[in-house]
């Protein structure tokens, strides 16, 4: 049933967690930074909406907890680190999809364009 | 680290206290943590600003999720909000309604029974509000029942020693506040028996 809400749209925060944890794990606070800097600053996140986010992302295995961190040198052992899953993944990139083939349309019509 | 960051973030843990437990068993440590790392890299009123804007819609998230075990959706978020109205206009309705009767009947029939039919009326009326407001959404039965004893709460003491009040006794107040919340939380068990049956 989530499964299935997840595949109509993603709300904005978990769009910017999924997106900044599409590349290697992070912690709390790096997604809360790479998140502000990933929206140019539009989506600003504290760490009860990130957390509360995070709690139902992990619900929904969306993303999951890296308890091993092989390549992370600097990794910080009191800190958790996240993942995307695999359904994660699917959902990002079934949202970018979802982007790119509405920004073709824009196009196609000439609003992209103009707005720029 | 400067003085006023350690009682930032002193305050940050103490307010962390008001999520819910199973919440914070989990992520407390990790929010503090979060936290931490804010005040170190930005400007601590912008942090403070930004930690105080979400955290009474957070607490009001996680306090529906962990009650109704699901997250709430915006149309559940819409309802809420319009459950909060209502039971705020309706609590302060039912307040001076009452009053008035009241006012009227203790000329009748005396202090005593006026205010043992208060009692009643208060219980059966916040009884029907919380009917009402659990219909409308399930999820702020709680929260109306709560506030509209809060506001009936809030205009007693405020009128509890004034002269000519309507009862000027502090157990008359207190057992007409506790019929209060027997109505509204029969009202809210039983609306919730019913919907689980549903």
């Amino acid at each position: 049933m989530r499964q299935k809400q997840y595949r109509q749209s993603l709300t904005p925060s978990v769009f910017y967690i999924l997106l900044a944890l599409c590349d290697r794990e992070r912690h709390g606070y790096e997604i809360m930074k790479q998140t502000e800097y990933d929206s140019d600053g539009k989506v600003e996140m504290g760490p009860g909406t990130l957390y509360g986010n995070i709690k139902r992302m992990l619900t929904d295995k969306l993303i999951e907890e890296a308890y091993e961190r092989p390549y992370l040198v600097a990794a910080d052992e009191r800190r958790k680190y996240y993942r995307l899953t695999d359904l994660g993944r699917k959902q990002l990139s079934m949202e970018l999809d979802r982007y790119h083939s509405a920004l073709k349309i824009a196009k196609k019509r000439n609003f992209y364009l103009a707005w720029n | 680290m400067k003085k006023t960051n350690i009682i930032a973030i002193r305050i940050y843990g103490l307010l962390l206290n008001l999520y819910p437990r199973s919440y914070l068993r989990e992520y407390k440590k990790l929010m503090e943590q979060a936290f931490r790392d804010m005040l170190k890299e930005d400007r601590q009123l912008g942090v403070c600003l930004r930690v105080a804007r979400e955290l009474p819609g957070n607490l009001l998230h996680e306090h529906m999720e962990n009650i109704n075990g699901k997250p709430m959706k915006r149309k559940d978020k819409s309802r809420l909000i319009a459950s909060v109205l209502i039971s705020i206009v309706c609590g302060v309705l039912g307040f001076f309604l009452s009053f008035l009767i009241g006012e009227g009947l203790m000329e009748v029939i005396g202090n005593i029974m006026a205010m043992l039919l208060m009692f009643l009326c208060v219980s059966i009326y916040n009884f029907i509000i919380c009917l009402f407001l659990g219909r409308l959404s399930p999820n702020s039965i709680w929260f109306a029942g709560f506030l509209i004893n809060v506001i009936v709460w809030v205009v007693l003491i405020g009128n509890l020693r004034g002269p000519g009040g309507f009862v000027d006794l502090w157990y008359g107040w207190t057992a007409l506040i506790l019929f209060a919340f027997i109505g509204s939380f029969i009202g809210s068990i039983l609306l919730r028996k019913t919907l689980t049956k549903c």
